[in-house]
């Protein structure tokens, strides 16, 4: 039920943030002389103070909302899946290495190291933004996979494939991943979503791009006109919304895997007291 | 204590990376401060003097390797350097001033909440099938919720349309500071709302991280066990299940220490409080490398500690960690 | 001495009006609570010749300049500490006559020794020495005359000399080791009020009630909050704030509140936006590229839209106006920018539409700018130039156009103390550097002989007349051969409210620069505020 639910908002978001645009094909940046209009059948959601179509905005920014979340989520777990499984797997010096390096990264305060990377960057594009959140928010992940992989390590077939000679790059990715994907996954979404949201944090502080609409860029722009002071509301909520719902779409898929994986924790009545299965 | 001893070592470790990527990273990026400070005058610096300012803010040419041990020489004396932004203030003195009120406030409001969340957590766990189920998905849609957003709304609506809290500032006009019983109830009086805005958008993740790990706990056979023997079950939800499923929980909660103080950025600058959050920031605006690096350190020094603290209460907790090697 | 600028009557009639009332009805006024700059915390550091750290007020409340000039009617010079002063040596030696029986807060007279130790400390420590002056010599003539001598002619620097270096007492100053880094955490001034109360959130001035101008000031007490730029806005809306400088998104709601004649703004011009054209681009070098796109923007939109009707269309000169009509050549002074579209568009026949591809680079968090930057890239559009906007963050844009990398930007002049001195910023080759190299003026890299002939003319000369001429030959170089494009002026903010006080300037009576931001400006506002009879 709660994967069908998420999954049902995320399909919804994704639908937009893909065909959305070519449907609308306004200009998301494009002014008019409608500053600050309320919701209306002409703008739905009613307009900014520069008269920017809140909708039309809210349709584009998804693309680089999700953009952004997807894109440092990606490589966040590609280094997370490649220090974890690794480390794990090989153990030893290089193990040795590799925890203290995500231990180090798991230490060090997030949001602040954010922040003091952005403050230097040059360039604030989506691709960097995304790579400071990326840089940030690996460790977990690793600290997570590095566990997981030394148990699967002793399973059965990864015994076997060693015994007939495979490399360890190829137990490791063929052998061993597959395995883990359910894990993978998980940590996959949670980082999406973290990302998401330390991308609407930068742009609120103004250390984000800001000439591309995002829904953090709205929310800067919102707060920065002061919109819920002159209540002008329907510039203000519907981005923190849109950011909240994918996130809640995102958490309940994860946690309908993790259900999967672990039945107890399902709120459904159950017998208190059972048998371990 | 050979766990304690190679966890010292891990963390002194850590800091030294946490104190030399603070030297790099500001060295490793472009910009000038000065130029910056000459713009932010909008012209009322003469550039004839401009070489002279790099010169009293220290702005050195000196080569890296040189700069690092001075680094390291002057860290060694607690001497974090002076601020541009405050110039000539010291980036200590702007720390010692900052860092209390941001301990008061997020620290005490992320204990309210850790301690409020982890109750719920546990009873939402042992209660499965009531109607506290229903707090799951306020939970988790809390737990995606942008945090300055929520802020700015409970803002909008009990300070300014209500007007029940004061949005901004951390004492009241016409109190100066001191020993007063009206100074600490301007203070507590100002501190209510962000913290209750810190509260409801931390507690929903120790709700859920506790639920989970509480109802993995209740599988348990010492669980089952003692609910076997009969024993009450509040007895059982707190002294058998809760206890143990505590643990992993405190480790969490002190790597999170790391997301409250960063987290205090948001808070600060939408309570226009005077923390380490927002001088953080203030230090990035304007490019005051020493101000940042004083600041990033502090706060990674703080997790650090915070984290040891925590290994010596799993210490404390858990007999099993004397013998795990890992 | 050809010209002493004498505005003492505001003084002295002043003066003699309050004589009547005692201190005593002063006292029982309300204090003003007054925000300057957005700031989360204030430092202890009161020395005037701090740039960013010090606490606002330092300079005009605590410490006061020997002149005092009015941005806002260029060419009025009050006396303040100085009563007159006189140029000799070809422009290379000043010398002040000071103002007899003014007593420092801790007592001690204020005499010709505390201003040569001023500036005599300006040239033995360059960092504080902001104004680049060239001082060779600061020394006591007698008790109230001083003489400064300068390397080179400086004239032009009058403004920076006379109005924007508060004088320190020598007595104290003297004990301390390093001025440079002296936080004068007890300050003691000449000027109307004295610090009385500091805390990290929140500091208090309280009148010098031995001020020497008679009766002032009415306003006994100052309270300084910290406000960030954020919280400022739910504080003037609250109505905790008396008197604030800020950018408020829509003033009517947020400010006014239905109250126009308690809630009052005044928003005088203090500089000129203008769109910078990188003229090392071969395209943008071309006059009638410029021309064109001139002629494409709509001015009145981007006020309307973008900078929400706080401002207004610049001047073609770019010279701030009202005020600055006498450094205006009379053939353009009513002159106005008009879009035509059907012009632009056969001024650009002649080039490669396919060079008319440009970046605008923009400050993010400069939101209107932004906005600004949009409507621009909509009306160049319609003539065939294609404009992408880029917004990047303040340092990299500060660096970027230091340095010359960029097609366009938009960039704030500050008009200074009379419109030559935004033009000397804005045009004057010697600012001019290679592309790669950091300027600090001159963005766009103008180069041209007559312009910097006439800026060198009014350099060296300290009569009005010839002044206003050489600045009125760099207005119609502004005109004709558009170097940079003004946009609007950049407003000076300033919120006040008016049932605690009155007397605040206003457009029909711009005595000072009405923004509590701006030094000495705002403590000639304090003197002139007067109890509100209710």
């Amino acid at each position: 039920m709660k994967i069908k639910i998420g999954a049902g908002i995320l399909v919804f978001f994704t639908l937009m943030a893909v065909f959305g645009p070519l449907l609308i094909g306004a200009d998301p940046a494009a002014t008019s002389d409608d500053g600050l209009q309320g919701p209306s059948a002409a703008h739905w959601l009613g307009t900014t103070q520069t008269g920017q179509d809140i909708l039309t905005q809210i349709v584009y920014g998804a693309r680089v909302s999700m953009g952004v979340g997807l894109l440092s989520a990606v490589i966040a777990n590609v280094f997370a899946v490649a220090v974890g499984l690794v480390g794990g797997y090989l153990g030893g010096a290089v193990d040795e290495v590799l925890s203290v390096l995500t231990n180090i990264f798991l230490v060090l305060p997030a949001l602040p190291l954010i922040i003091v990377l952005a403050g230097y960057l040059p360039q604030r594009g989506v691709a960097s933004v995304a790579v400071v959140i990326a840089v940030t928010g690996w460790a977990w992940g690793a600290r997570v996979l590095r566990a997981q992989t030394l148990s699967v390590r002793r399973r059965d077939f990864v015994q076997a494939a060693r015994a007939s000679g495979e490399g360890a790059f190829r137990i490791i990715f063929f052998e061993i991943l597959p395995v883990l994907l359910p894990v993978i996954a998980t940590s996959f979404l949670a980082t999406v979503v973290a990302a998401i949201l330390a991308e609407a944090g930068l742009s609120f502080l103004g250390l984000a791009d800001l000439s591309t609409v995002s829904w953090g860029s709205m929310l800067y722009f919102a707060q920065n006109g002061q919109a819920l002071l002159i209540g002008a509301w329907w510039w203000f909520i519907p981005p923190g919304l849109c950011i909240a719902l994918i996130g809640t779409g995102l958490a309940l898929v994860n946690f309908g895997i993790d259900e999967i994986a672990n039945p107890r924790l399902r709120t459904v009545k159950t017998v208190k007291v059972k048998a371990r299965t | 204590m050979r766990f304690l001893a190679r966890r010292l070592g891990f963390y002194l470790l850590t800091a030294w990376a946490a104190v030399t990527l603070n030297f790099l990273i500001p060295r490793l990026m472009p910009g000038d401060p000065v130029e910056l400070l000459v713009a932010r005058m909008k012209g009322n610096v003469d550039p004839a003097a401009i070489d002279a300012m790099r010169r009293a803010f220290g702005i050195s040419d000196a080569n890296l390797w040189q700069q690092y041990l001075d680094y390291l020489g002057n860290l060694a004396q607690g001497e974090l350097g002076r601020s541009i932004t405050f110039f000539p203030t010291e980036v200590s003195t702007v720390i010692a001033d900052s860092l209390p009120w941001t301990v008061g406030l997020v620290g005490v409001a992320t204990l309210i909440s850790y301690l409020v969340g982890t109750s719920l957590g546990v009873l939402m766990a042992w209660k499965r099938g009531t109607w506290l189920d229903g707090v799951l998905p306020a939970a988790t849609f809390m737990h995606a919720v942008p945090y300055f957003w929520v802020a700015l709304a409970l803002v909008f609506v009990f300070g300014v349309t209500l007007q029940w809290f004061p949005v901004s500032r951390a004492y009241g006009l016409a109190v100066m500071p001191g020993f007063t019983g009206e100074f600490a109830g301007s203070v507590l009086y100002h501190a209510a709302l962000p913290a209750v805005t810190i509260v409801v958008a931390s507690m929903a993740d120790r709700i859920l991280g506790m639920r989970n790990v509480m109802v993995t706990t209740l599988g348990e056979d010492y669980v089952v066990m003692a609910e076997a023997k009969g024993l009450t079950s509040r007895r059982v939800m707190w002294a058998y299940a809760a206890r143990n499923a505590i643990l992993p929980n405190i480790t969490s909660f002190a790597l999170s220490l790391g997301f409250v103080v960063g987290g205090s950025v948001l808070t600060e600058i939408v309570f226009s409080y005077p923390g380490i959050g927002s001088m953080l920031l203030k230090g990035v605006e304007n490019e005051d490398f020493p101000l940042m690096q004083g600041i990033f350190l502090v706060i990674s020094l703080a997790v650090l500690v915070a984290n040891f603290l925590a290994d010596l209460a799993y210490v404390v907790l858990d007999p099993r960690t004397r013998q795990e090697s890992e | 001495m050809k010209r002493i600028l004498a505005v003492l009557a505001a003084l002295t009639v002043a003066g003699c009006s309050s004589g009547g009332s005692p201190a005593e009805t002063g006292t029982s006024a309300p204090p003003l609570v007054i925000h300057a700059i957005d700031a989360g915390t204030f430092q202890e550091d009161f020395n005037p010749y701090h740039l960013e750290g010090v606490n606002f007020g330092t300079s005009g409340m605590i410490h006061e300049t020997l002149m005092y000039f009015n941005k806002l009617k260029p060419g009025e010079i009050t006396p303040w500490l100085a009563l007159k002063y006189e140029w000799a040596d070809k422009g290379k030696s000043l010398t002040f006559t000071l103002r007899q029986g003014v007593k420092w807060t801790d007592g001690q007279p204020f005499t010709a020794d505390d201003v040569a130790f001023t500036f005599q400390m300006l040239k033995d420590h360059a960092q504080l020495n902001t104004s680049a002056l060239e001082i060779k010599e600061a020394r006591a003539l007698a008790p109230d005359k001083v003489r400064v001598d300068f390397k080179s002619t400086s004239y032009a620097k009058l403004y920076n000399i006379a109005g924007g270096s508060p004088i320190v007492p020598k007595h104290l100053w003297e004990k301390q080791q390093d001025p440079v880094t002296f936080t004068n955490s007890k300050p003691v001034g000449t000027g109307p009020y004295k610090l009385s109360k500091f805390s990290a959130q929140l500091y208090e001035m309280e009148k010098n009630p031995s001020y020497w101008q008679p009766g002032k000031p009415e306003v006994p007490l100052l309270r300084f909050p910290a406000y960030t730029a954020n919280a400022l806005q739910t504080a003037l809306q609250q109505g905790e704030v008396d008197w604030a400088g800020a950018f408020v998104p829509d003033i009517q709601k947020i400010f006014v509140q239905g109250k126009p004649e308690q809630n009052k703004f005044f928003f005088p011009p203090e500089g000129v936006v203008t769109l910078l054209p990188n003229l090392t681009n071969p395209v943008l070098a071309k006059p009638e590229v410029r021309q064109a796109i001139s002629l494409a923007v709509d001015r009145d939109k981007i006020v309307k839209v973008a900078e929400r009707g706080y401002t207004k269309v610049a001047h073609p000169t770019g010279v701030p106006m009202p005020g600055g009509e006498a450094y205006v050549p009379p053939e353009y002074k009513d002159a106005a920018f008009k879009v035509d579209v059907e012009k632009a568009k056969e001024l650009l026949k002649g080039v490669d539409p396919a060079q008319l591809k440009f970046t605008l680079l923009v400050p993010s968090p400069f939101t209107d700018w932004v906005n600004a930057a949009q409507l621009i890239r909509e009306d160049l559009a319609k003539v065939g130039i294609t404009v992408e906007t880029r917004g990047v963050a303040f340092q990299d844009w500060v660096s970027k156009v230091g340095k010359g990398n960029y097609d366009l930007s938009i960039r704030a002049t500050p008009s200074g103390p009379t419109p030559f001195f935004q033009m000397r910023q804005m045009l004057f080759g010697g600012l001019a550097k290679p592309v790669g190299e950091a300027a600090t003026g001159n963005y766009e890299r103008w180069k041209d002989a007559e312009t910097d002939r006439l800026i060198d003319a009014y350099a060296a000369t300290e009569d009005l007349a010839e002044q206003q001429q050489a600045t009125q030959g760099l207005a119609k170089i502004m005109v004709e051969k558009q170097p940079a494009l003004p946009l609007f002026y950049s407003p000076s903010w300033a919120q006040y409210r008016t049932d605690k006080y009155v007397g605040w300037p206003s457009e029909q009576d711009p005595y000072a620069m009405p923004s509590p931001y701006t030094s000495p400006d705002a403590a000639v506002v304090l003197l002139h505020l007067k109890p509100a009879t209710k």
